[in-house]
């Protein structure tokens, strides 16, 4: 049991902080397919700098620089030069397939084998404690972050001005232009720092969950959180509950992988199956942002 | 008719013909009338240039306090630009803009609001997903924590206003009227000095539009300036005190405090010329109607919304007949058409078309048995494709398929029916994304009524984004169709168009349809209130009055 | 008619009316910006640039032998990327190339068997049939999907690459794994149905690419002129002007998707047959993903297909040599694909909606 939440806890963590950093840019309509490259950066930068720096917090620190430029990057060819965000995503996931594996074999073949520091557990007062549950209270510093994480951005989105600008332009963005807002801007540094917490999401992957660096280590995580945030319905307490559903499902498949001679793949698809069904399930009865996916059509 | 020239104004303007050719409005920078009233706003000079196509043009403008000043044209006037100018959504490329006499320049439409300048647009730019209260919250460009109550105001020039609205309720479950009202009472609230609504009243009732007048008189009396832009000429007379005419982005005329000529002088400055009148089109002769239905349509319902509930009683149309189908906007009449052109099917009830049910047809069937002419040209012709491609799209689409030899064959009716339909294009290999609205309507009417040989029509606000003068053609075209035995239903909210043209006509309220009357039997007054819903189908009840001065 | 145009004719005919403006941005910013990014690459990773060019393709030309394994590299991209330009012209994304690839290929192991002592011709058609069927049911599952119950075809067809590695993965690590083998792969295809090549004179084309090259022609002469094609093409247009056309769009879009399907899995099986003739957890390199690079690049058009393929192929053709040369990572290559791939997209997105697509009079008689 306590095997199971602790593969949980470190499964949910990234996938909160990429299902946030799905969110936060489609609210205001940019649809970030790129999240899987973002956090397969994160994992890289994180990886590769905190191996060489010999400080963990100084990798986490890159990635979330990392994330943040080329998040900027990705953002300015979205927003600014209207590039089709599932075409340019897609394709970025691809290029960051081959960049961060062409980087990594040449840095370990300058440095020898790459080893992220470990440690930076952080043990809550009493929690941690607890029969059994004590497990999800005693983690890393990282994991206690990400609820905190959630109840910012939700307090952010529904409760602050710029979280309403942030939906006024991705449902509207023509009446929010009229407004005042700057559309392209909300839509820019919402994507930008979507980049950054997908790739301290990758980060965590790397250094924390895994604790190294493998060719193409995400798997198709920028693709889950995606659909976490429609399972969600756009809202950041409803995507961290689908996180959490598939951080337990990835834990069970671990523990049961050979259980009663059935195939470990059984178990591994649970979460893809799982996925496809949540989609259909949900699929038709929510719709996101009006304006998701759609290049900016407001000019000034 | 011969239209006379309109007369000279009293209070600053010219004749027509003296500012048509650009000399001798009042000095280009003065910021007052001739009686040395300071003007709340005044336009001076102002040009804008979209490509090749001149939207105004040394364009000049006296906005004067406590006015309702009229803006009138025929589409593609200017109106809409400089409205956007004033909103701070273009940039002007010359001239300059005077608010209570000192020059400004507006550069965001956030900007205007700051200056005291409000704009109820003609669709409302009212977020769906945020409330009222939201809503009010962006404009105010609060960053920060939302304060509890933005509402107070706005809820107070509402009950002023005499409008029930919730602050708290979500835009998206507002109706568009209600949008309308919730942007008005926002621009309201304000301690804005002018006041530009643009064509606010298409979607009112006319209770509605005579409260709404009322409302904006006593704004008016408090001090504020109020532009309402408009193409009721009847309207702008009875409601405004100042009227200024649009023409190819200039000011042809400008009449002030209730000295306007007739209706005819008026529309003589608006189209300048007087070889169009389309008031004066007889009405089609009545006709005792027989023989079987090409469409007809039994105890049709289809539910589209929580809101609407599409019931279609009866509705026979037979060859040569038009049936005009006049409603508010909104009452349902693009899910009828919908309906009628086979592309919804019905929840229950029968549909038939030459005698058989219409859900028997196949999509290509349909396709050459029904002309559909949609009310977005979005629904009907594909921008990234030729206008050859969207004039040949049912040979595309529904032949096996199509080779070369008989491209050439397509491209050649398509150049025909470009020149037949006045499609402003360099060659039918232009892309229609490159075409005007009015352009890429032409394409759809070229194809729907001339290429295809439909037995019936369904036209929904057809003469939408055309200028005064297409339109009376495509009205005579329609009838030309009807002649030769096709069977149309015309579906409008221009009561002058829907009597005009019409054999008979039936109403749709809230998405139900009434019976249909013969139009002979109808006049403007009477149908208006049907519309309306006031007093049911009963048009004929309605007593005769010589409503419309255009006829 | 009897007056013909015979100058127009042939035209018509060559530029399949969609050689165009967009197309040639796709392949210009494909070759032009991987071949700008090699080389700082090559310099970091301590190549010589001119090696390394030399290296990534030479693999392609310069000998027959060489111009055949270029072929053979490039043709499961062209098929599937031709099932994806497919999908793509319905307005939807394959994205589940790869899975495909490898569940058709994996079909046509399991039929080895079965196959085994029938006519050389009627195995291999038994077999590309089958691979090819159960492709395009693997597309269905997402065209479906899609025309029920409104799921992106992006993350079902995902799901859908994963759960085909997974059902693969269990298949060939038990039930097919092929006797004797150290590693987890499929057993091997029985030789005589192995596919050889055609000898044009001293070259020699691989069979599976002039299936390729005839499949290309024919669909693409078939969507070009067929009222089907253009039926798919303005569904690809807009839904909503193809739903009031009377077409049933969501059911194109399903077949679309299913027929993008049943092409990756007619590529795993000629790949299988052709090149690898065993099926091992790496079976395809991805080429699900460039499949669809190459019909984005392309956008939608055929005539851009086939070229951009063929560089692809040869980046792959190429990456093994610069992998067993000069000792760079296999997945090298993807950075050569993906990246031009953005490019364009921010090319396109930027012509589309530049400052001077803006002054088109379309977007002013909204205002005037």
């Amino acid at each position: 049991m306590e095997a199971i939440l602790q593969i949980a806890v470190l499964a949910i963590v990234p996938l909160i902080f990429l299902s946030m950093a799905g969110l936060l840019p489609w609210v205001s309509g940019v649809l970030v397919v790129a999240l899987e490259g973002f956090m397969l950066l994160g994992a890289f930068v994180g990886a590769v700098v905190s191996s060489l720096s010999g400080y963990q917090s100084v990798g986490f620190l890159a990635a979330i620089g990392a994330g943040l430029v080329i998040g900027a990057v990705m953002a300015y060819v979205m927003v600014y030069l209207r590039a089709d965000q599932v075409v340019a995503g897609i394709a970025f996931n691809i290029a960051a397939v081959g960049a961060t594996s062409f980087f990594f074999a040449l840095i370990e073949s300058h440095h020898g084998k790459l080893t992220p520091v470990r440690g930076g557990t952080v043990s809550v007062p009493f929690l941690s404690d607890l029969p059994v549950v004590g497990v999800v209270f005693s983690q890393h510093w990282l994991a206690i972050l990400a609820p905190i994480l959630v109840v910012a951005l939700a307090f952010v989105l529904f409760r602050t001005g710029v979280g309403l600008r942030l939906r006024a332009v991705g449902d509207f963005s023509a009446g929010a232009h009229a407004a005042g807002v700057n559309v392209g801007g909300y839509r820019f540094w919402a994507t930008a720092a979507s980049g950054a917490l997908a790739a301290l999401g990758g980060a965590f992957l790397a250094i924390v969950s895994v604790g190294d660096f493998t060719e193409n280590m995400t798997a198709g995580r920028g693709y889950i959180a995606l659909t976490i945030v429609i399972l969600g319905r756009w809202k950041p307490w409803g995507a961290a509950a689908g996180a959490l559903l598939f951080a337990v499902a990835e834990g069970l498949s671990v523990v049961w992988q050979g259980f009663a001679g059935l195939p470990s793949q059984l178990f591994l698809s649970i979460p893809y199956l799982l996925t496809l069904l949540a989609v259909t399930a949900s699929a038709r009865a929510s719709h996101g942002p009006v304006e998701e996916g759609r290049p900016m059509t407001v000019w000034a | 008719m011969r239209l006379r020239k309109p007369p000279v104004g009293t209070h600053g303007s010219l004749p027509a013909d003296a500012i048509r050719d650009g000399h001798g409005t009042s000095g280009v920078s003065s910021t007052a009338g001739l009686d040395g009233e300071t003007l709340a706003l005044a336009v001076r000079g102002v040009g804008k240039v979209f490509g090749q196509v001149v939207a105004n043009d040394r364009l000049d403008l006296d906005i004067r306090p406590g006015r309702i000043h009229g803006l009138l044209g025929e589409n593609g006037a200017g109106k809409s630009t400089v409205i956007k100018i004033l909103g701070g959504i273009y940039r002007p490329d010359s001239g300059q803009i005077l608010l209570s006499g000192r020059e400004v320049s507006i550069d965001s439409p956030y900007q205007a609001s700051e200056l005291g300048i409000e704009i109820v647009h003609q669709e409302s730019i009212l977020i769906p997903s945020l409330s009222i209260a939201e809503n009010i919250a962006l404009r105010r460009q609060i960053l920060g924590r939302l304060p509890g109550s933005l509402s107070n105001a706005f809820v107070k020039t509402a009950a002023e206003l005499g409008f029930e609205l919730n602050p708290n309720s979500k835009v998206s479950t507002l109706s568009i009227g209600e949008r309308q009202r919730a942007d008005i009472v926002i621009a309201m609230m304000g301690d804005a000095k002018v006041i530009i609504l643009d064509e606010p009243t298409p979607i009112m009732g006319p209770d509605e539009r005579v409260s709404f007048f009322a409302m904006l008189r006593r704004f008016a009396e408090q001090g504020k300036a109020i532009i309402i832009v408009t193409h009721r000429l009847l309207e702008a007379v009875e409601e405004c005190d100042d009227i200024t005419v649009l023409r190819a982005g200039h000011a042809v005329a400008t009449w002030t405090s209730k000295t306007f000529p007739t209706e005819g002088g008026i529309l003589d400055a608006m189209i300048g010329s007087s070889d169009l009148a389309r008031g004066d089109e007889a009405k089609r002769p009545p006709t005792e109607w027989t023989g079987a239905a090409t469409l007809s349509v039994r105890d049709v319902t289809l539910r589209c919304s929580e809101r609407l509930t599409v019931r279609l009683p009866q509705l026979d149309v037979r060859p040569g007949e038009i049936v005009g189908v006049a409603g508010i906007e909104g009452s349902g009449q693009r899910e009828l058409a919908a309906l009628l052109v086979g592309q919804r099917r019905a929840d229950s009830g029968a549909i038939q078309l030459l005698g058989k049910d219409i859900s028997t047809f196949s999509e290509r069937e349909l396709c050459s048995a029904v002309g559909d002419v949609p009310d977005e040209p979005s629904l009907a012709c594909a921008a990234e494709l030729n206008i050859w491609q969207n004039l040949s799209m049912p040979e595309l689409l529904w032949q096996p398929a199509v080779g070369p030899g008989k491209r050439r064959e397509l491209k050649a009716s398509a150049d025909g029916a470009m020149r037949l339909f006045n499609v402003k294009a360099p060659n039918a290999t232009t892309q229609v994304a490159n075409l005007s609205g009015g352009n890429k309507r032409r394409v759809v009417l070229a194809r729907e009524t001339h290429l295809k040989s439909p037995s019936v029509i369904v036209l929904t606000y057809a003469t939408r984004g055309l200028d005064a003068r297409a339109g009376a053609h495509l009205l005579s075209h329609i009838q030309t169709l009807a002649n030769a035995g096709t069977a149309i239903v015309f579906i409008s909210s221009d009561l002058d168009e829907l009597l005009t043209i019409c054999d008979n006509v039936a109403v749709i309220v809230d998405g139900t349809l009434g019976d249909t009357v013969p139009a002979a039997g109808l006049n403007q007054m009477g149908l208006a209130a049907a519309m309306l819903g006031l007093s049911g189908a009963d048009t004929t009840d309605v007593p005769q009055t010589n409503g419309s001065a255009l006829q | 008619m009897t007056t013909s145009v015979p100058a127009g004719r042939k035209a018509a005919w060559i530029n399949f009316g969609a050689w165009d403006k967009t197309a040639a941005i796709g392949v210009l910013a494909a070759v032009v910006v991987s071949l700008i990014m090699l080389a700082p690459l090559l310099v970091l990773a301590g190549v010589n640039v001119g090696d390394g060019y030399r290296v990534l393709f030479g693999a392609s030309a310069g000998s027959s032998f060489a111009f055949t394994s270029l072929l053979l590299s490039t043709t499961p991209l062209l098929i599937t990327a031709l099932g994806v330009t497919l999908a793509y012209r319905a307005g939807t994304f394959n994205v589940g190339g790869d899975g495909q690839i490898i569940i058709g290929a994996a079909t046509a192991v399991l039929l080895f068997p079965v196959v085994d002592g029938l006519p050389v011709v009627l195995g291999v058609l038994v077999m590309v049939v089958a691979g090819t069927i159960v492709g395009f049911l693997w597309g269905a599952v997402a065209g479906l999907l899609k025309k029920w119950r409104s799921v992106s075809e992006i993350i079902s067809t995902i799901m859908l690459n994963m759960l085909a590695l997974l059902v693969v993965q269990y298949l060939v690590s038990g039930p097919l794994k092929g006797k004797g083998l150290q590693y987890a792969a499929s057993g091997q295809a029985p030789t005589n149905m192995w596919l050889g090549n055609v000898g044009i004179g001293a070259v020699m084309i691989p069979v599976g690419f002039v299936i390729a090259v005839i499949l290309v022609v024919l669909i693409s002469a078939y969507t070009y002129y067929s009222g089907w094609g253009w039926r798919q093409r303005l569904v690809g247009i807009s839904g909503e002007l193809a739903a009031r056309q009377r077409l049933k769009v969501t059911s194109m879009q399903a077949y679309s998707l299913a027929l993008s399907g049943g092409m990756a899995g007619l590529a795993g099986v000629l790949e299988l047959l052709g090149n690898q003739h065993r099926v091992g957890y790496t079976f395809s390199p991805g080429w699900g993903f460039d499949g669809l690079a190459i019909a984005l690049l392309a956008q939608g058009r055929f005539p851009a297909v086939f070229p951009l393929a063929l560089y692809f192929g040869a980046l792959h053709n190429g990456s093994q040599s610069l992998q067993s040369e000069l000792g760079l990572s296999g997945n090298f290559v993807l950075l050569l694909v993906g990246l031009p791939v953005v490019v364009a997209a921010a090319l396109i997105g930027y012509a589309n909606f530049s400052p001077r697509a803006r002054r088109a009079p379309a977007s002013q008689t909204k205002e005037a």
